[in-house]
Parts: structure tokens; sequence; C-alpha cells
């Protein structure tokens, strides 16, 4: 196999893939990027045996294969030395078998020795199952303002990944980590009226937050096999299943609520960064205390206390709650608007925050 | 710069909440505490002081100095409930509170002098808020330190205020029997009054390297305290660092069961005190002492921060048949632990297993039904078993 490509493409090629490259002491050939061409394409492939991404070399018309065929090389060293190498053109010849990659680029040559090819395992496929269409910048927005909220920990429920649900023309994200849930819907283009509802990994996710293109790609959506599947014209992630069921999360979105605030984002935002300062690491907690004149945010440990007062519009009774400012923030993040509605509905209801299609949910931390 | 402290101390707390809501018991002398074999004074109402009745009294001793009093079973939740109303006051009027107890503060007024005015006047307007608030009253003593705050809040009670002069302060402190200086107990006080040391007087009289060389670091405190000097910072978070509960056997219990049913009761008996004090805990402490006074500790910490008894209960239990499978011996004393206690439930969640809520259900109403009628209202059955 020989190719030669400008340097950019391939490198950028490689660090989309290099984050499913399985970690060290697996297996060798696991550490790898499989490099495949045909007569007019080149594609990369990796797996960490739970997702496997594969993109294409694009565009081709900076692409020319000399000789198709199959490599497979070290995917660190290969990121590393690409990394290293000027702009321009790159050359790439793979001798079968020396199982030796020949790699030049300025005046620089490497020669990397690369395990079997054969030994490369196979990416599963989710067979023929029917597909849903999304754009890529709706189902970006999606990742970004829900995957935040997914569980870090191992955790009763299977919380570990995001719920992908598709009824109609919707399509919802959710994700929840048991102390606050985000939820995210848009529409898609779903001419087989396909019903899907899986929990994917939530790296597979961030995984195609990091390989998608422009806004305006299509990226097709499909689950069967067991597996998880959404590809674009130059990238195909496929992930497994996460095991075990979702809680029921409608249930704990509250539909109407009985106290409502507006507050300015940014200001509760920085309001909100500043009282996490003195908030102890065993017990994070910041107060909220609305009154007819406005809004009290305040924090106090053994260490130390704070107090702020910030402008919101509230006429409701004086109401105290109490939050893990982290849990706030994050979904502060996310919103766009100037001014956000917090809703509740007394004391240990949840939170709400909702924004168009986004609902964000966050309990309470126990002023008790 | 001149520090300015208040002690605050309230009234026979637990006696005027009860002749607060119970109108017949006002002006009749009142005792709080379990009116039982053993049961001991939580406070007495200053009717029943002035028969001699005083708290930590056996009850049935003060029975006897006063047989018409009123024995009231305590209402913890109620106190509870009153106390963080008062501290609310003491946290509204100074920048740093200590609490001492349910019912009893430091407050420093250090340097708030140009923005609170007055420390005094403070004072005044502070018992004054507590009286319309909770219809209860405070003694408080002023002073530049929290040694003679103390001592001042104690000169004029009921319902008074006591400030400490600097040029009257030696003539207040030299007649005090020297048990009433911090730090010199009963025994204490016995070694020195056979030294001749009655009173703070007598303490001020002597040179502070005699009484250091014959009672040590007592002897500093005994040099500094009888002149009034006290250093201490008030300080804030003087909060209860853990709850516990321990039993020393008359004999040595032999039997593994018996040992476990009473770890048991006193698992559920701390579980109940952190729900009253809306605190949860981190570690379960296990303590055992057996054979010529070993004594060891085992301790496990919980997943998340918990007040529920039976995560206490199982954990306490687990904890004591580890020791019991490999290492039993003849149990002196056993007792329950918990500690790196937290305010408050803590971050609560969205999706709630029904078993912890059934345990938490389960939980109240025990709590509800001993606060009503006494601790020995209802106890579980052996749980786990």
């Amino acid at each position: 196999m020989r190719f030669s490509c400008e340097r950019d493409d391939l490198y950028k090629a490689v660090q989309g893939v290099l984050g499913v490259v399985a970690s060290k002491g697996v297996h060798p050939v696991y550490e790898c990027v499989q490099i495949t061409s045909d007569a007019d394409t080149l594609t990369l492939q990796a797996t960490d045996l739970e997702i496997g991404m594969n993109i294409r070399v694009g565009p081709t018309d900076r692409l020319v294969i000399d000789r198709p065929g199959t490599s497979v090389v070290p995917a660190q060293r290969l990121a590393a030395i690409l990394r290293e190498l000027p702009k321009g053109p790159v050359s790439f010849d793979w001798d079968a078998d020396r199982r030796e990659c020949k790699l030049q680029g300025g005046n620089a040559r490497f020669k990397i020795q690369g395990p079997s090819p054969e030994d490369f395992p196979e990416i599963p496929d989710v067979g023929g199952a029917e597909e849903v269409a999304v754009s890529a910048g709706s189902l970006r927005r999606m990742i970004k303002r829900t995957a935040f909220a997914a569980a870090k920990e191992r955790m009763r429920y299977a919380l570990n990944g995001l719920l992908i649900q598709v009824t109609g023309d919707s399509i919802e994200l959710v994700a929840t980590d048991g102390r606050r849930l985000a939820l995210e819907r848009d529409t898609c283009n779903n001419p087989g009226e396909t019903e899907l509802r899986a929990i994917v990994p939530t790296k597979g996710f961030q995984q195609l937050d990091k390989g998608l293109g422009g806004p305006e790609e299509t990226v097709w959506l499909s689950i069967g096999n067991n597996h998880f599947r959404a590809r674009t014209g130059a990238l195909t992630m496929v992930s497994r299943l996460v095991e075990g069921s979702f809680p029921s999360y409608q249930d704990v979105v509250p539909e109407a609520c009985t106290h409502s605030a507006m507050i300015s984002r940014e200001v509760l935002h920085s309001a909100l960064r500043r009282m996490s300062l003195v908030t102890s690491r065993d017990a994070q907690c910041v107060r909220l205390a609305f009154t007819a004149d406005g809004l009290t945010v305040s924090a106090r440990s053994a260490d130390g206390s704070a107090e702020e007062r910030i402008a919101c519009g509230y006429d409701g009774s004086d109401e105290v709650l109490g939050f893990n400012p982290e849990f706030i923030l994050d979904a502060l993040g996310v919103v766009t608007s100037d001014d956000i509605s917090l809703e509740w509905n007394g004391k240990g209801s949840p939170g709400k925050i909702t924004e168009g299609s986004y609902t964000y949910v966050v309990m309470p931390v126990s002023l008790e | 710069m001149e520090r300015v402290i208040l002690h605050v101390d309230m009234d026979a707390f637990y006696a005027s909440v009860e002749q607060r809501d119970f109108p017949e018991l006002r002006g009749r002398p009142v005792l709080v505490g379990h009116d039982g074999r053993r049961g001991v004074v939580a406070a007495a109402s200053y009717e029943a002081r002035t028969f001699g009745c005083r708290s930590a009294m056996p009850i049935s001793v003060a029975k006897r100095l006063c047989p018409h009093a009123v024995i009231q079973p305590g209402r913890m939740q109620a106190y509870v409930r009153e106390s963080k109303r008062i501290f609310e006051i003491f946290e509204d009027t100074a920048p740093v509170v200590e609490p001492l107890s349910i019912d009893e503060a430091f407050l420093d007024l250090s340097g708030t002098q140009r923005l609170l005015g007055d420390p005094v006047e403070v004072a005044r307007d502070l018992r004054r808020r507590v009286r319309a608030k909770t219809d209860l009253t405070a003694s408080i003593g002023v002073a530049p330190n929290k040694f003679l705050a103390k001592l001042a809040s104690d000169m004029d009670k009921p319902d008074g205020l006591t400030v400490m002069r600097p040029e009257t302060l030696l003539a207040t402190l030299d007649p005090l029997p020297i048990r009433r200086m911090w730090g010199v107990g009963p025994a204490a006080a016995e070694r020195l009054g056979a030294a001749g040391v009655h009173t703070f007087g007598d303490a001020r009289a002597m040179e502070r390297a005699d009484l250091e060389r014959r009672w040590g670091r007592l002897g500093t405190a005994l040099y500094r305290l009888s002149r009034g000097l006290d250093e201490r910072p008030v300080q804030r978070d003087g909060g209860a660092k853990s709850i516990s509960q321990e039993c020393t056997f008359g004999v040595d219990l032999e039997d593994p069961q018996a040992v476990r049913d009473v770890l048991i009761r006193q698992a559920e008996n701390v579980a109940g005190r952190l729900r009253r004090h809306s605190l949860r805990a981190r570690t379960v402490t296990v303590k055992i002492r057996f054979g010529f006074f070993e004594t060891i500790t085992r301790s496990h910490t919980l997943a998340r921060p918990s007040d529920a008894t039976r995560e206490i209960q199982t954990t306490a239990r687990e904890l004591f048949d580890t020791w019991a499978a490999r290492d039993f011996q003849p149990v002196r004393l056993i007792g329950v632990g918990s500690g790196r206690l937290q305010e408050g439930a803590g971050q609560l969640g969205l999706f709630e297993a029904p078993a912890d809520v059934r345990d938490r259900r389960l939980d109240a109403l025990v709590d509800g039904i001993r606060g009503r009628f006494g601790k020995d209202a209802i106890q579980r059955g052996k749980a786990g078993d």
C-alpha cells in the first residue's frame, strides 16, 4: 500500500480516532490504527472494543493513491510523528512482508514497525437497521447540553450513558447522574417512522461530538445487533449499548411549578462561582434565598462564609433553596439566553431550568 | 484591641419551654427528665430550684426535695426548634457565634461599635428580641473575654444583664469559690482547698512561679484566670464531632448475642440522635473492651452520609460480627459511634430506591412516637435477624 496526502488531512483523521484506541496492555494490535485504501479513498479505523470509529481522510483531490491495501500502525506513534512533521505533503509506504511503514514529510523519513494486520479486530455493525437523519449541528448541540450530566461513577441504574430516543420526527437525548438530569429535544428526518431507544456510552457521543463536521452535514443514526451507529459521509461511529434500564425520568421532571424566578444568567453564574470558593468539599451547598426584593446567594463552611445580593424577578413568598453550585453552573454554561428561569415546587422538590426544547432538573441539597 | 464578648445563656431552658407551652405549669416547680429509677434532671424551673433541685441531679433526689414538682418527660424536638430560632437571632446579632450547647453561646462583638453601637445596648436589644420572638428569657454577660462573660451571665439569673467592668473586676472575682474557675473540677478543688486555696483571691495572692511549681499547667491557669485574663478566641463551628453511646457491663458478657442485642439498641439510639440534630454520619465505629481492659475500635466509612437506623445498625453489627467471628472474648464494654458528621440531609436524589424510602418513613414514624411517648415507647425487634 502506498499513498501521499497533506500532513494536515492525515493528522486530523488520526486525531479523530485516537480517542478510541485501546489503552496499553490489552494487545499491541489494539493500540494501532488500521489504514485502508481502495482506488480513491483512504480510511482510518480504531476501536477500544466498546466503541469503533472509522474516519475517511479527505478531501480526495488532495490524495494520491499509488497502491491500494491495508496496514496497521501504532496509533500514538503515528500521531506523534505527524504532529512534528512540517505542513505539506507526506508519503506513506507500507511493506507488508516486513510489516514496516515508511513515512516521509519534508526531508524527514521514518520507519515504523507494525503488528500483523490480520489480527486487527472487526468492528461490529448494526446490520440492515433503518436509519434516522439529523443535522450535525442539532446533534452536537444536544450532546453538549446533556452529556455533562451523565454519571461519572458506577451507579445502580444504567446512568453511565445517554438515553437516545426517537419517536416520529422527534429525537431526544437524556442524561442523569441521579442528582440532576438534562434533556434536549430536536426534530429529525425519520422517513421509515422508526422507533429508537437505547443507552449509548457517554464516550461514544463525546467522540462523535469531536469528529462531526459542519452543522449542515447529515448524521444517520441507527440501532441494531445491540449496537448504535452514527455515520456521515466521512465518519462512522459504532458503539456497544449500555445494558440495564434507564430510570423513568419523565416522572421526575415537574410539569407545572408553583414558584418561578427570572435571573440574569451571567450575574448568577459569576455569583455562584464566587460562592463556590467557600463551600467545603464534603458538603457542597449554596443557599438561594428568594424574597420580593431579590435573591441572596450565600455559602458557608468551617473556613468562612460569603454572601451576595443579586437582582431577580420573583413575586412569590419568601423561599430558601440549597443547591450544589456545580450543578447549577453546569446548566448555566450550556443555556444561552440572557435571563434564565428557575422554577420549583417548594421545599425538597427539584429545581427546573428550561430553555426552548431544553430541560434541566436538579435536586436540592437539604438545608435541614 | 479591647475585645467585647457576650455570653448568652437561656434561663432554665427546657423547663421554661414547658412552662411557656403548658400554661398550667407556670409558677409551679417543674422538672424535665425521665421519671424512672435512674432518671436524671435535665432542667429545673426556678420554682424547683428554690427547693434545691438542680440539673444533673437524680430525679429521685429531686422528688424528695420537692415532692409536689411536676415532672415533664421532655420534648427534644420542641427544644431543638426553639434553639434554632434563638441561634438565628444570635447569628443576626454578631459576626462570630460560638455555640456551647443547645441554649448557650458566645458572641464576639469586638470591633463592631461603630457599626452596631454600644455593646451593652446590643445585648439589651438581643434580650428583647429573644423575648419577643420566643417568649423565653435569657441572661447575658458582657466582658472582655469568654471566661469573664460566662461568669457574668451567671451573676444575675434569670433574665439578667451583667457587665464586667475593669474597675470592679478584682473585687468581683476575689470572693468567688475556686470551684467556679474553668478547669477546676471537684478533685482539683479538693487538692487546692487542702493547700489553702479556696477562692479566686487566694490564688491571686500567690506568686506565679509558686502556682506553676505546685500545679503545672493548672497553676498557670490559676494565675491568669484569678486576674480575669483569658485570650481564647470565639470560634465558629463548635459543633459535634461525633455522636456515640457506650455501655459498661457489671459482669463481662460471655454470649455474643447478648452483646449484639445491646449494640443494635445503641445503633438505633445513635441514629435517632443523628436525626434529632439533623446530622448525618460518614463513619460508623464500634468500640469493644474485653479481657484485662483491652479496648479496640473498628470503623467503616459509608458510601454516603447516613442517619438511617437500618444502615447504622447493619454496619455496626457487621463490624462487631467480623471481630467476634475470629477474636471473641467476654465483653466488658460495647459502644457505637458515628463520626465525620455533616449537617442536613445533603444532596437529595432524583430516583430513590423504594427500600430507602421505606426505611426513612419507618425512622420518621419511630421518631414521632418516641417524641410523643418517650424513648421506651417503641423499639425495633432484633433488626437484621
